[in-house]
């Protein structure tokens, strides 16, 4: 029947269209297409939550077998690291409590205090395109977008959009995340540019800097959408401008992330901190 | 009159089964697996799913429902908004008009058509990405997760036969 040949044909160009369109308003940013994915991505966190549970369960149960089987083997490393630890916690008291003296004596006001909420992953996306993650925790538990998000070693990356019970994180190995850095000794400041591949980028260093592998990488806190100071990684590869940088996360084990609030402190903050 | 109408709603269920099952294999995809190499390397479910159905009972595949399916993933992953739509459509189109060629043929022949319209799906999905992104996305990954998905269609395509002799013959 040629009628219902062209109803076929119109529903395809429909469909068709309808998907070029969303790809060009996605394209220009759209605030609409943002926030109505957001939404969506909101709707199914329960779900995630609950089928994500059996897997978190199996992930457990393997590493409890792995961790039983090294154990021999990680305690001969931990009771070095603890003999070379315990050297470091002596220096690390001493040097706290010179520097709260000369804090007091400089009448320097102290960091805001960050606020740290706790969200446990519960999809990954990441894919050849994307690398991205949602975590349990959204407005009503005080996230932003913007937040830095940490797991134990170090940053991974930061909080893209927020829904009511779930947000999406950016990671540092995203081909979109950009990250004002220094590196540690030198001071040097540069920027860590993710590529989709596990070793983000550091780029636009000034042309004189040397950077080489074991440079510790830390966040700048430039732009102040990061607080300053905190660990990402180590320099691993240094050839012809090309610097990669593995980060101390292990990204096998990403099983919660840690969202820092951060405040950028204001001119005036301290006085009305001291009238409180 | 009850009887009548718990019938027509477990009919109505069962015609539910193809896309209903498609949109769990793409939520199984975005799960967090506890590995980076399992989340880039798992299989493209979605792509055996609605090409499985399109072929062997269109009538509960239709356009609409692909695009759907594309649309929530694309959601979910934080691509492009579109391109897996767009990508399934297409997908659904190809493999409806080519279904004479596959159904009731020996089992390879299916396989082959699925390996060659996967390929082109993929090679959309990166072709768009690239533009969408302006960049040149790596091409290994994508063929590896192509080669995969091809790999376990034998197995999966087995499990979806088996459902729809049970539920929808």
């Amino acid at each position: 029947m040629p009628t219902r040949a062209a109803v076929q044909r119109s529903a395809y160009l429909l469909l068709i269209s309808a998907a070029l369109v969303l790809l060009v308003l996605g394209r220009s940013d759209n605030e609409a297409v943002s926030r109505f994915r957001t939404a969506v991505t909101d709707l199914l966190a329960p779900v995630f939550a609950v089928m994500s549970e059996p897997v978190r369960h199996a992930n457990e149960l393997t590493r409890a077998g792995e961790d039983l089987w090294y154990t021999y083997r990680d305690n001969a490393r931990l009771r070095q690291d603890i003999e070379r630890l315990s050297s470091w916690q002596l220096i690390a008291r001493k040097l706290e409590q010179e520097n709260a003296v000369l804090r007091a004596q400089l009448n320097l006001r102290p960091e805001p205090q960050p606020f740290y909420i706790t969200a446990r992953v519960i999809a990954d996306t990441g894919g050849a395109f994307v690398r991205t993650l949602v975590v349990s925790a959204g407005s009503r538990d005080g996230v932003l977008p913007g937040q830095a998000a940490l797991s134990g070693a170090g940053l991974i990356g930061r909080i893209t959009s927020v829904g009511y019970r779930s947000s999406r994180l950016l990671l540092l190995s995203d081909l979109n995340s950009r990250v004002p850095v220094v590196v540690e000794g030198s001071r040097i400041r540069g920027v860590l540019a993710g590529d989709n591949t596990d070793r983000p980028r550091l780029i636009y260093l000034p042309a004189t800097a040397q950077v080489s592998p074991g440079d510790r990488i830390v966040t700048s806190g430039h732009g102040g959408v990061f607080p300053p100071g905190l660990p990402i990684g180590t320099v691993v590869h240094v050839n012809k401008g090309e610097i990669r940088v593995q980060p101390f996360v292990d990204w096998d084990r990403l099983e919660y992330a840690t969202l820092l609030r951060y405040e950028l402190p204001r001119l005036g903050d301290g006085l009305s901190r001291d009238g409180r | 009159m009850i009887g009548v109408l718990a019938n027509r709603f477990r009919n109505g269920l069962k015609g539910l089964l193809p896309v209903g099952l498609t949109v769990l294999l793409v939520l199984a995809a975005y799960l967090p697996y506890g590995s980076a190499e399992v989340s880039r390397l798992f299989p493209q479910f979605a792509l055996i799913s609605v090409f499985f159905w399109s072929v062997y009972q269109p009538n509960l595949m239709p356009a609409g429902a692909a695009f759907l399916i594309g649309f929530v993933s694309d959601v979910l992953s934080g691509m492009p908004l579109g391109l897996t739509a767009l990508t399934l459509v297409l997908l659904q189109y190809a493999a409806l008009h080519q279904r004479r060629a596959f159904v009731g043929r020996p089992f390879l022949v299916g396989w082959f058509g699925f390996a060659f319209l996967a390929a082109v799906a993929m090679v959309l999905v990166w072709l768009g990405a690239s533009l969408y992104y302006m960049t040149v996305f790596a091409p290994a990954p994508v063929a590896v997760q192509l080669a995969i998905t091809v790999a376990v269609y034998p197995l999966i395509a087995e499990i979806l036969g088996w459902l729809q002799r049970r539920y929808l013959l």
